[in-house]
Parts: C-alpha cells; sequence; structure tokens
C-alpha cells in the first residue's frame, strides 16, 4: 500500500494489532472509538466517512466542554486588550519568522502588528523631512487619527445596527485557547454555543450564575430574536435565529468594507483637522516657554558681564573673551582651534648655523624650562632637507606658544630678538597656504553674520593680508641670480654672430656687487625693516630695476637696443624671483584672538536666532508665523464677508478685491451698531495678538526701564571689540541692525493688525476729515481753492461735489491700497480723481491725508476699542501709527526734501534740538516725544545712554532739574541718534502688508479650506446617508433570505 | 472545511487496492484554464497570464457578487468573500485620503499654488509608493521562495462551491478562486497530488520536484510526508515576513516619493508623452517605442533612482539620518528575510529519519 494514504487527513481507524499508535495519540477520544465498520476490519484501508460538526455524536465520543465565551467591554477596555495583545504579536511574529511555527491565525495578526509598525514608519519618516516641529507633530497626530478612525468607525456603524437588530457586529469571543476572535468573522462558522448562558444584557455568565435566573438555555439569543421578530412558536427557533443574525452581520460588515474606505481618510481629516490648532498652541506655547527659560539663564550670566546693575557711569563691562566665554558657556571647537593652529603655522627651515645657535640655547640657558623642553623636542624632530634643517610645524606651535609666555618675558631683548627672528618664520606662509587660511574663515563664518565684523578688524587692525619680503642676505644672492639668468636668457635669445660680439660685462655677467646693494637698500624705502611691506618691496624692486638698467647703459660698446632687451630680462627675473619671495606674516596670537571674538558673535547670534525662531522669526511656526495663520482668516469672520465676496476676495485680480473691500467697509462704516460690533471683535482679536509678539520683541530689544537682551550683547561686544581691537563699531552695528529689525518686525505687525481697524475709522469719519479739507460749504471751498492754491491747484475747476467725491475716492484708495514708500511717493504725485494735477508741492493736503490715513483713532472710534481692549492697546496703535507716518512722510530725506523743499514738515522730526533745550531748562512738557523717539532709536544707544535717560526721566517726574553737566555732549551722545534725518532709507521701506493684500491672503486661504470642507463633508454626509439607509433595511426578508420557517408542531 | 469530502469524492470512489492499474494511462499532469468550470477542487494553471486572469476574475467579483451578496446577507456567504471585499477600503483610502488633501490645498495665487501642488504631488506618488511597496514585499518573497523552493505560494485553484440555497440565483458563484497555500491549517495538500497518476511516484511527482528543490532525499513512495512540513514552515515563515517586510518597503516607498527630484518630473509631459507620443496618430512604430522608452525611463526609472539617491542624503541632518536608516533598515530586512527563509526551509537543516520502506507512518520525523 502506497504511505501516500497516511497523509491524507482522514479519519481513519487505529488497528492496535496492525500499527503502534503514538502515545499521544491515544488520550484522543479519536482512540478509544469503536470501528463502525467491523466488516472491513480486514483492509488496510478504510474510506473515510465524513465528520460532520456537531450534527451527529461518534458513539462513546463526548465533546470537549466549550470553555470560550463571548466578550463584553466597553470601548477603552476593548482599545486596552488591543494594545495588550501586540505584545502576543510580536511573539508570534518571532516564532513565525524566526522558527516557523505558527498557525492562520497567528500569522494573521502579524500583519496588524506589521501594518501598525509600517504606518509608524512612515510617520517617522515624513516626520524627519519637515523642519518645523508642528509638521513633524502633524504626521503623528494624522497616523493616530488614521488608526483611531479605522477602529472606530465599525463602531460608529455597529452602534445603531446594535441598537435597531441587537447584534453587534463587532461582537468579540474568547475560543477555547484564549485567542480573541469575532465570532461573525467567517459566516460559515456559527459558535451558537458561545450563546448558551448570556445574560440578556450580552454578559457571560457562568452556569450556575445562569441557571440562577434562567429555566432554560439561550436566553440571550432568545432576546434577540424578540427583537429581530422571529416568530416564537417556529421549529428550531435558536438557529433561525443565529441565521438572522448572520445575515446581519454579513450585511453590516459588507457596509461596513463599503463605507470604510471613506470613512477612515474622512474622520480621520476631520480629527486631524481639528487638532491641529490646539496642537500648534500648545507647541507654540512649549517652545516660547522653552526658549525663554534658555534666555532667562542667559540673561542672568549676560547682566553679570555687563554689569547691569551699577550706575551707569560706573559700570565695568567685562572685556576678557575668555572670561566671557565661560560665563556665557561658549566654545570654540576643538577641531577648528586645531586646524586654525596648524593652517597659522608651517615648518621652520633653519641653516645648520641657526640651528646649532637654538641648540646650544636649548641644551645651555633655557635648559630645564618649559621654553627649553619645547625647543629642544623641536629640535630633536628636525628633518634634513637640503643643505637645512625642517622642525616641524606641530612642534613649532609648542615652542612658540612656550616663546610668549609669561615665563619668558623678562629675557633680555637681545635674546628674545634673535629668537624670535628665527622661530617667527615659520610663522611666514607662502600665498597657497594663505589662501587655505582665507579659506578657511570664509568657511568658518559663512552664513553667521559675522563675517563683515571680521573683516573689518582684519582691515584696520590685525593686518595680516598683506604679502611680505624679507630683506636678507639671500634676497641679495636672490636678485644676483636672477639678474644673472636675465642675462643670460636675453643673449641666449640673440642671434648668435650678434651675441659674440657683444662686451665680456655681459657675457659674464657678475650682477651686484655688495657696495651696489648697499645703495640699492639706501636708496629704497624701507625704513630700516626686515619684513618689506607691499610699498616697500615694490620701491626695492624699483630701485633695482633702475640700478641693473644704468647698470647696462654704462657698460661701453653695448647698443640701445640690447640695453632695453637685456634689461627687460632682468626685469621679468626679478619679478618673478620677488613674486616668489613674498609671504604673509601671521601674527598667531591676535588671528587666534580674533577668531574667538567672531566665534563668540557667531554663537551669540545663534542664540538669539534660537529664541526668534520660536518667537518673531518670519519662519514656519514662530509667533508671529501662527498670529499671521489665524488672525486675518479672523477678521474676515469679524467683518461677515459672505461666500460670494470671500471668492472675489481671493481672485487673482487685485482690483476688484480692492472694490470688494471698500463696498464692505462703506456698510459697516455706515452702520453705528454694526461698526461698534465689528470694531470690538476686531479689536480683541488685535490685542491678543500684538501682545504676544510684543512680549516677545521687547525681550530682545528692551525699554528704557529693562533693556533688552539685544541691547546688552550690543554693549558688551561693543566693548570687547573696543578693548581688544580699536573696532567697537563693527560687532555693536551688527547687533544694532538686529534691534532694528526685530522693532521694524513688531511695528510691521502692529501696523497689518491695526490698519484695518483704523481704516474702518477713516470710513466712518471719512465725511468729516474731508469737510475739513475741502471747506464745510462750495462758498469755502472755492476760497479755499483760490487763496490756497499751492495746496490746492488740484481742485481748481472742479464742483464741490466733485472734489469731496473725488478726494474720498482718492483717500480710499490709499487707505486701502499698498502701502510701502514707494506706492506712497507715487500716490501724492498722481492725480486726485477728476483733476488733472497731481499734488506734488501740496504740502498741508498731503500731510492733512497723511494724518487721516495715518492718525489717531478718532474720538468715537476710541471710544468703542476701549470697550473691548484697553487704554494702553489704543496708545499703542496710535504711537505706531504715527511712527509709521514718520517712516512714509518724514524719514525719507530725499522724499522730504522732494517734496517739500527742505522745510520741516513737523517739528518733531528733527527734535534734537528743540527738546534738549526744553528739556536743559527742565521743562519736561515734551519729555514723553522724548520718551516715544527714545524707544523707537533705541537701538542707537547704549545701555549707559538709556540708564542716564531713565534717570532723566525719574528726575522729570519728582519735578526736579535734571543737571547735565556738559550739555554739548548730552546732545551729541543722546539726541543725535535720534534726529529721524539719520534714518536709513531700508527701515522706511519696511511696512507692513496692505489691506487689500491683507485680507486678499485670508480670502485664499479660507477659500481653499472650504474647498476641502465642502469634499470632507460632502463625503461624510453621503456615507453616513447611505449607511442609514441600508441600516433601515438591514435583516429584512429578501432574495438571499425567503425567512420560510416551520411552525413547531403543537 | 471540506476537506476531507472532497478527498472522498476524489478517492473513495476509486479502488486503490494495488498502485498499478492497468486501464488508466499516465499523462503528464496538465492542469485546467482559469475558465474552465470544473467538478470538484482543482489547482489551475499557474503561468502568468493565467494569473492575471484569476486576479482579474477575482477583482471582477467584488462588485458584481460578493458585494451585491453581502449587501444582502446571503447565508452562504464565505470568509474568502469578506476578505474579497474587504479589498475595497484598502484601495479606496488612499487615493481619497489624497484627494482630501488636495482638496485642502490654496491654489488661488500662483506662487503658493505651485508649492501646494507639489506637496499634493508628493502625496499622491506617496498612496501610489505604498501599494507598490506592499506588492515589492510580497513579490520579494515570493519569488524568493519560488527560486529557492520552487513552491509557489500563489498558486490558483478553483474551489467549487456548491450552493446550498437555491435562493442565490444570478448571483451565484460556483467556483471562488483561491491559492494553494493560503491556509496553513488547512494546506490544500490533497490538490497537489497528480491524480491521473498511478503509482506513488506520478502521483507524488509534484511533491518530488519540490523535495528536490528542498534537498531531500527520500523514498519517492513517501517522499509527500517529508516534504510537507518542510513546506508548511515555509509558508508560515514566507507569510510573517511579506507582513513584516510590507512595514519596511511602504516606508521606503513613501520615503522616496516624498524626494525632491519628483518636483521635476512633469505630470503633464508624462501624460502628453504617453498619449502622443506612445498612443498618437499617424506615428511610425519606432518613435512610438522611442516614445514608451522616454516615458519609462525619463518619466519613472530615472526619477526612481534618484529618488534612493536623494533619500540617502537627506535635506538635513535628521532627514539623512532617517533616510539612510530606512534604505540600509529595508534593504537588511530584506536579507534577513531571505536569508532565514531559505536557510531554515533546507531539508540540511532538518533531521529526517529515511523510513526506507513503505511502512505505514513512515516518512514521520
Amino acid at each position: 500500500m502506497p504511505s501516500l494514504l497516511n497523509t491524507i487527513p482522514v479519519y481513519k481507524p487505529q488497528s492496535p494489532a496492525n500499527t503502534q499508535a503514538p502515545s499521544g495519540l491515544q488520550s484522543l477520544p479519536t482512540a478509544s472509538v469503536s470501528n463502525p465498520f467491523p466488516g472491513v476490519q480486514t483492509y488496510s484501508y478504510v474510506p473515510a466517512r465524513p465528520l460532520s460538526p456537531a450534527r451527529t455524536t461518534p458513539k462513546g465520543v463526548r465533546p470537549q466542554k466549550v470553555s470560550g465565551s463571548l466578550v463584553k467591554e466597553n470601548i477603552f477596555q476593548a482599545a486596552g486588550s488591543t494594545v495588550k495583545s501586540y505584545a502576543d504579536y510580536a511573539k508570534y511574529f518571532y516564532d513565525a519568522g524566526f522558527k516557523g511555527e505558527g498557525t492562520d491565525y497567528s500569522v494573521g495578526k502579524i500583519n496588524d502588528l506589521g501594518i501598525r509598525a509600517g504606518s509608524l514608519g512612515i510617520a517617522a519618516a515624513l516626520a524627519a523631512s519637515k523642519q518645523f516641529p508642528l509638521a513633524k507633530g502633524m504626521e503623528f497626530v494624522g497616523l493616530a487619527t488614521w488608526f483611531a478612525s479605522m477602529a472606530i468607525w465599525p463602531h460608529i456603524l455597529g452602534a445603531p445596527i446594535k441598537a435597531k437588530t441587537g447584534v453587534d457586529i463587532n461582537q468579540q469571543y474568547i475560543d477555547s485557547y484564549g485567542r480573541r476572535k469575532y465570532v461573525y468573522e467567517d459566516n460559515q462558522y456559527r459558535p451558537m454555543d458561545l450563546y448558551r448562558h448570556v445574560d440578556v444584557d450580552g454578559t457571560p455568565l457562568s452556569e450556575d450564575e445562569y441557571y440562577k435566573k434562567y429555566k432554560d438555555d439561550f436566553a440571550y439569543l432568545d432576546a434577540i430574536g424578540d427583537k429581530l421578530g422571529i416568530p416564537k412558536d417556529i421549529k428550531n427557533r435558536h438557529e433561525a435565529i443565529m441565521n438572522k443574525m448572520g445575515q446581519i452581520a454579513v450585511q453590516g460588515k459588507t457596509l461596513w468594507m463599503l463605507t470604510a474606505g471613506i470613512m477612515t481618510p474622512v474622520l480621520s481629516s476631520i480629527v486631524a483637522d481639528a487638532a491641529q490648532n490646539p496642537l500648534r498652541n500648545a507647541i507654540e506655547k512649549h517652545r516660547f516657554n522653552k526658549a525663554s527659560k534658555v534666555f532667562d539663564g542667559f540673561e542672568k550670566s549676560l547682566d553679570k558681564l555687563v554689569d547691569i546693575n551699577a550706575p551707569f557711569d560706573s559700570r565695568k563691562i567685562q572685556t576678557n573673551l575668555d572670561e566671557i566665554m565661560k560665563e556665557l558657556g561658549i566654545t570654540v571647537s576643538e577641531q577648528s582651534q586645531q586646524t586654525l593652529k596648524s593652517l597659522l603655522l608651517r615648518d621652520c627651515d633653519l641653516s645648520q648655523a641657526d640651528f646649532d645657535v637654538l641648540k646650544n640655547l636649548a641644551e645651555g640657558r633655557f635648559a630645564g624650562t618649559d621654553f627649553g623642553q619645547k625647543l629642544r623636542a623641536a629640535l630633536d624632530a628636525a628633518v634634513k632637507d637640503g643643505e637645512n634643517l625642517r622642525l616641524p610645524k606641530d612642534k613649532m606651535a609648542d615652542v612658540l606658544s612656550a616663546l610668549e609666555s609669561e615665563a619668558m618675558r623678562n629675557i633680555d631683548g637681545n635674546t628674545k630678538g634673535q629668537l624670535e627672528y628665527l622661530l617667527n618664520r615659520s610663522k611666514h606662509l607662502t600665498q597657497s597656504e594663505f589662501d587655505k587660511l582665507q579659506k578657511f574663515f570664509d568657511n568658518e563664518l559663512y552664513g553667521s553674520g559675522v563675517k563683515d565684523v571680521f573683516d573689518n578688524i582684519v582691515k584696520n587692525e590685525v593686518k595680516f593680508t598683506e604679502p611680505n619680503v624679507t630683506l636678507s642676505d639671500s634676497l641679495k644672492e636672490g636678485i644676483k641670480k636672477a639678474s644673472i639668468d636675465g642675462v643670460r636668457d636675453a643673449v641666449a635669445k640673440m642671434n648668435k654672430d650678434f651675441a659674440s660680439t657683444l662686451p665680456d660685462e655681459i657675457k659674464n655677467f657678475a650682477g651686484l656687487t655688495d657696495s651696489e646693494w648697499q645703495s640699492i637698500i639706501s636708496k629704497s624705502r624701507n625704513n630700516n625693516k626686515q619684513e618689506l611691506d607691499i610699498i616697500s618691496t615694490n620701491s626695492l624692486k624699483n630701485v633695482v630695476k633702475r640700478e641693473f638698467l644704468t647698470k647696462l647703459k654704462g657698460v661701453k660698446n653695448l647698443d640701445e637696443d640690447a640695453v632695453e632687451m637685456i634689461s627687460k630680462y632682468i626685469d621679468s627675473h626679478i619679478d618673478k624671483y620677488m613674486e616668489s619671495q613674498r609671504h604673509y606674516i601671521i601674527p598667531h596670537e591676535r588671528v587666534m584672538e580674533l577668531f574667538k571674538f567672531a566665534e563668540v558673535n557667531k554663537s551669540l547670534m545663534a542664540k538669539v536666532a534660537d529664541y526668534e525662531k520660536a518667537s518673531v522669526m518670519n519662519i514656519a511656526e514662530s509667533i508671529t508665523a501662527n498670529n499671521w495663520n489665524r488672525l486675518p482668516q479672523k477678521y474676515l469672520k469679524a467683518l461677515n464677508f459672505t461666500k460670494e465676496e470671500i471668492a472675489q476676495l481671493g481672485a487673482l485680480d487685485t482690483s476688484f478685491s480692492k472694490q470688494v473691500l471698500a463696498k464692505k467697509f462703506e456698510e459697516i462704516a455706515a452702520n453705528p451698531h454694526e461698526y461698534e460690533k465689528v470694531l470690538q471683535q476686531m479689536s480683541a482679536l488685535a490685542k491678543e495678538a500684538i501682545e504676544k509678539e510684543e512680549k516677545a520683541i521687547l525681550r530682545l530689544t528692551g525699554t528704557v526701564d529693562t533693556p533688552g537682551v539685544l541691547s546688552k550683547i550690543k554693549d558688551l561686544m561693543q566693548s570687547v571689540g573696543g578693548a581688544v581691537f580699536k573696532d567697537s563699531d563693527g560687532a555693536a552695528t551688527m547687533y544694532k541692525v538686529r534691534i532694528f529689525d526685530a522693532q521694524n518686525k513688531y511695528r510691521n505687525t502692529v501696523d497689518s493688525f491695526v490698519r484695518p481697524i483704523k481704516i474702518l475709522d477713516t470710513f466712518k469719519n471719512l465725511d468729516g476729515y474731508v469737510r475739513n479739507i475741502l471747506g464745510g460749504s462750495e462758498e469755502a471751498f472755492n476760497n479755499l481753492v483760490k487763496n490756497n492754491s499751492a495746496d490746492y491747484h488740484m481742485f481748481e475747476g472742479l464742483k464741490y461735489e466733485d472734489a469731496v467725491k473725488s478726494l474720498k475716492e482718492y483717500i480710499k484708495d490709499i487707505a486701502l491700497d499698498k502701502n510701502d514708500i514707494n506706492d506712497w511717493t507715487t500716490k501724492f504725485e498722481h492725480n486726485v480723481p477728476g483733476s488733472k494735477r497731481g499734488m506734488k508741492y501740496s504740502l498741508n493736503m498731503v500731510r492733512n491725508i497723511a494724518n487721516i490715513v495715518n492718525g489717531e483713532f478718532g474720538k468715537d472710534t476710541a471710544e468703542i476699542i476701549r470697550k473691548a481692549a484697553d487704554e494702553a492697546f489704543i496708545n499703542k496703535c496710535n504711537a505706531n501709527n504715527t511712527i509709521m507716518r514718520y517712516r512714509y512722510l518724514a524719514l525719507d530725506y530725499k522724499l522730504a526734501r522732494d517734496f517739500f523743499n527742505n522745510k520741516c514738515y513737523m517739528r518733531d522730526y528733527k527734535p534734537a534740538e528743540a527738546l534738549v533745550e526744553e528739556i536743559c531748562n527742565g521743562n519736561y512738557k515734551n519729555l514723553h516725544v522724548l520718551e516715544a523717539l527714545i524707544d523707537e532709536r533705541k537701538a542707537e544707544l547704549s545701555l549707559s545712554e538709556i540708564a542716564e535717560l531713565k534717570n532723566l526721566r525719574e528726575t522729570a517726574k519728582l519735578g526736579y532739574k535734571y543737571e547735565i553737566p556738559d550739555k554739548e555732549d548730552f546732545i551729541r551722545r543722546i539726541l543725535t541718534p535720534l534726529d529721524f534725518h539719520t534714518s536709513n532709507k531700508s527701515v522706511a521701506e519696511m511696512s507692513g502688508k496692505s489691506v487689500s493684500e491683507f485680507f486678499k491672503d485670508a480670502a485664499q486661504s479660507v477659500r481653499s479650506r472650504s474647498k476641502w470642507t465642502k469634499l470632507v463633508y460632502g463625503l461624510l454626509v453621503g456615507t453616513v446617508a447611505f449607511s442609514t439607509i441600508v441600516i433601515a433595511t438591514m435583516g429584512r426578508k429578501n432574495y438571499f433570505n425567503k425567512d420560510i420557517y416551520e411552525k413547531k408542531d403543537a | 472545511m471540506v476537506t476531507v469530502s472532497s478527498i472522498k469524492n476524489n478517492y473513495a470512489d476509486r479502488s486503490v487496492s494495488s498502485g498499478v492499474s492497468g486501464n488508466v494511462s499516465f499523462r503528464a499532469d496538465e492542469l485546467p484554464a482559469v475558465n474552465t468550470k470544473p467538478k470538484e477542487d482543482t489547482l489551475l494553471k499557474n503561468d502568468v497570464f493565467s494569473k492575471i486572469r484569476v486576479n482579474l476574475d477575482k477583482a471582477v467579483d467584488i462588485p458584481l457578487i460578493h458585494i451585491p451578496r453581502g449587501m444582502g446577507g446571503a447565508p452562504d456567504y464565505t470568509f474568502f468573500e469578506f476578505l474579497q471585499t474587504a479589498k475595497v477600503p484598502y484601495y479606496l483610502g488612499g487615493p481619497i485620503l489624497a484627494a482630501l488633501f488636495n482638496a485642502g490645498v490654496k491654489m488661488d495665487s500662483i506662487k503658493s499654488g505651485n508649492a501646494a501642488k507639489m506637496v499634493a504631488k508628493h502625496m499622491a506618488l506617496g498612496v501610489g509608493f505604498y501599494y507598490l511597496g506592499a506588492i515589492a514585499a510580497k513579490a520579494v518573497i515570493d519569488n524568493t521562495v519560488k527560486a529557492a523552493r520552487g513552491l509557489d505560494l500563489n498558486h490558483p485553484y478553483a474551489k467549487v462551491i456548491p450552493t446550498s440555497t437555491k435562493d442565490t440565483g444570478m448571483f451565484k458563484k460556483d467556483v471562488e478562486l483561491h491559492k494553494a497555500t493560503e491556509s496553513i491549517d488547512f494546506t490544500r495538500w490533497d490538490l497537489m497530488y497528480n491524480k491521473k497518476g498511478q503509482t506513488p511516484e506520478e502521483i507524488n511527482e509534484r511533491y518530488a520536484k519540490l523535495a528536490k528543490k528542498y534537498g531531500l532525499n527520500g523514498d519517492a513512495n513517501d517522499i509527500d510526508a517529508s516534504v510537507k512540513p518542510l513546506i508548511k514552515k515555509t509558508i508560515i515563515m514566507a507569510r510573517a515576513w511579506q507582513y513584516a517586510l510590507t512595514a519596511f518597503f511602504v516606508t521606503l516607498g513613501i520615503g522616496l516619493a516624498n524626494q525632491p527630484v519628483w518636483e521635476k518630473v512633469s505630470h503633464e509631459g508624462f501624460k502628453s508623452t504617453v498619449k502622443n507620443g506612445i498612443f498618437g496618430k499617424n506615428l511610425e512604430f519606432k518613435s512610438r517605442l522611442n516614445a514608451a522608452k522616454i516615458a519609462v525611463y525619463d518619466y519613472m526609472l530615472k526619477p526612481f533612482g534618484k529618488s534612493f539617491a536623494e533619500l540617502w542624503k537627506g535635506h538635513s541632518k535628521a532627514s539623512s539620518i532617517a533616510g539612510k536608516s530606512i534604505i540600509a533598515s529595508t534593504a537588511a530586512a530584506t536579507l534577513l528575510a531571505i536569508s532565514l527563509i531559505v536557510g531554515k526551509t533546507s531539508a540540511r537543516s532538518h533531521k529526517i529519519e529515511n523510513s526506507g520502506t513503505n511502512k505505514v507512518g513512515g516518512g514521520r520525523q
């Protein structure tokens, strides 16, 4: 018999006579089955009898008692068991993947684990590619919401199905092996036994408990059957119920599969979207707090270094770089330092004689000292190179630093000079070595903002970028040789016949004599220096060339052409030789110090940047960026824009959006109730956004009372620059610009956020404003035009109504449109609509209009804002508006000159003289003006100056006269920098977003969002509707389920 | 659980008293094509076209048979049908997510619209690469097993469904297209015998072939019994590693889709190349071929290769570490999977007792 048959899984009676059954089998119930076919015992193979499950019980075999039970847990418990089961799944994977052991169940579970792990991997991969924490975080939020939706949707779907039919399509059970499975996973397998001892609410009970409560089995099943409307008097009712439950489960699960593909992304999208804002806020807060905390510690150290608590005239600012680095915890990377050191040095070539001199010193006079030991080590490491001996540069570094040490300060000048002469030659870099050094600095300081400071100091003080030539005997010999070579080359180029006729002096040219060399030295401008700078080198070169020319001319019987030719060759050889002798002398300690200074500044800039990134930088997820994300859309809402209006606003054509905006503002301005409501909403929003940013910025820029971090850094680095490098401006300028930037940033934010409010105010009060400008009546208007033609010339020939209308339009246009300085310039040159002439020379007209657009809030408007925000907010806005007005009109010197013929437009745009007179006289009436000016220009003041002004203010408050010892000095030091004329143009050009642009961008965001909303909620509603219909018809009699029941026999 | 009954159908009525029968001449075991409607469970032809046909038939059945039957709650609805229906959300979810993302993109201004379009493009590519990654993970293991052990994990068989209710009418299904090795617990060993065989060698022919690949030298009569445990082990390991590698490959897929090189690949250009270049009117075959080459190489393979380089390099420290570890770990996991499957399923790493004779109960290890 082929053994093939043994392997077919059939039920086969075991014959103890034929085969020895493995001992394991004997305990199985089948082992004791009596043979139901005694007649065919003699055959070795008996056809298998189909095993039908649970319908007929084989004789003598009792079914094993079921130990599985239904699972009843709520959604949280379910989530808990899911998490727990992942540990099991990991083990399943180990068994299957590494040992090859498993079942369909266990291997199937690996898939669940794999999907989770893969998604986590994806989220991590995507997060790593994102640069900002929110973007990173959202990847994981997306992942979490995706799985949450995937897990939760069948439960959402299951709830109404269960409510309607009593069937829970997510019902789980634990089988006899303790494995968790779904009851309706396989429709062909209906584990009815599980329902035998279950309470009517679905709680599985023990047999005893069950029978205490119920007489018959399947109470739960009966309850479900009742709910399903299965007739009570039919045969096999429980089976019928089970079948109906199966039908509903299949229907429910199919519905689940049809909807899951839509609902998983939709729900995930909705939840992730909802999570985004809270997450953004939380991250923003966390980042800012973290950055602030870091800044706290940093500022404390900074305070110590600038001696902030001492009175301003006795402050001692730390200027020792090492101390500063220690205090601030700044380190320069060891690697960079080593690289720099090795770039700064080269091997030291010594002649045998010089070598011996050094050897004597090392073994004699300096024996035992640190310097002596280092020198000996260097001499011992010397390598022979031709006639010279070469000391390696890494040893030379030690020798040189020992030479600079304290112990060597007191040795006699002669010896020291000799040592320096011999040893410092290792500081001479060739051109290519010098290029490498420069490249190093370029790389090290690239993009740090410090390069300019560095270059400046190099240019002015630590000069090491100029090539030198050493005046020495070897230079003399070199020049001599170059001249001889030059003559030889020239002769070689000549016609041979002609060459043979040359005088002997040329044929045997011997170069320079020592006396000639001496005369060259005395003629050239070398200032008795051994190292010649570029000017001295050139001078020497020229003298040498001239000397040779004279010499050639003195040779008898040499014609002029030959002289010219030979001298040309000599010149070119000398040029080449001198070029080759060029080297750069690097003052080690200074360069190292400068490098340290640059690194410290770099690190300080980076520290500030870290803080700015979390707060006010124009970079994703900073406070500023988040403000810009949120506020414009909220404004749109506050202004009650309709969908159509938003669509028009967001259109690509700006002119259209301006019209929509103007209409909206007019409508609101015309309705006092609406105006109040809108204004209050917007003010509250603006206040919140501005305060957040202000808090962050003030930390950097500071106030008169509490100087900012940047001011402190500026002072510190200014002092260090001055003390160490005689350059206090470079670093200070760098930080000044930084302070200005921060300040402008703030101004622009306030400007952008407040401008829409101010524009509303302008629209509201426009009639009054225009009436003021044009006179209240036709008559007054005509008089103005007639008598004031300089200002009113553009209205000439216009009727009063037309003039009013066109001026209004003009102001609206200015108010809404782009507001950078260039636009203003051209705007003012433009015509008022309807008139033919621009307003270029109308000083007062321009001033009036500027006041309307960029002036203070009207009284009634201020009253409304006060209710929603506070007085401080109004003051802040008004101050900002005024400053912006200055920027537009007065700050730009050229503009002022062109427009106003150099006349002073407002007294306070060149405030120094007038103010200081008053203040010196103890008249503090305009002190607040001074304060505002100081606040605006504080970047240019030092901490001492700010402190001095603080003193002045305190004195003024008490009503005393502030004693200014030197008025001139006071003006020069403090008030001159405040002169607005000194402002640079770039400052004036920076301004916030124009109103129309502001709302256009907001509208575009809203539109893209509404597109998303439409799709997401469209899908959501559609799917829910579809599901509702399907659920409503679930469990009904249909094509597949005819519901034919047989009545129970009576 | 129809194994036993179907075996009965196959064998019980035939006398198996001796191994050789003079009446039925032995023919090479030719498997039926996919579209034949067999009367009993039958292993089907296994060439590429058959497999495509199998997948096509299965896909068509989802909306036409499984969904209507599921929506109606057919009493004889099977687990297989449920699994088929589960492909709907799998293939629907990704594109819908991408569509939702695309809808949230700010398209009004040209500048921001372009940037956002790029992000949306990465997203759509990512969805596509996700599915490709999953397919690739499966293919790696399938091909490894096929090459190393000669076992085709996707060998289709037609499972005859006795439709018990008469009410399934137009949605009646007579045949489900399963895979012979889809179940670990209920592998269709029976189908892998050559039913037309007369001698044990002939009947066992398929097992003998596999055994050779497994490095198993056994008696041809009971070689099946010896190789079955190894096959089972192979199925378990292959399935486990397919799931595990999917995690790595989909991550790799998303990582690749996220690389800047795809931003330079113009979707319009590709569409035009296909539409006007390959399927354009009045073109020479040569230029069509050339266009196809461009479409495949310039628009797909080249940027695909470049995306690997970009993923490896990264654009920041974090992304470079992430990129390197994604590529390296995927490669490492793949190698580990292959080496484990090849190593552990070989007969050489198992102790096999050779029964030698046709003893009952022989071949057990």
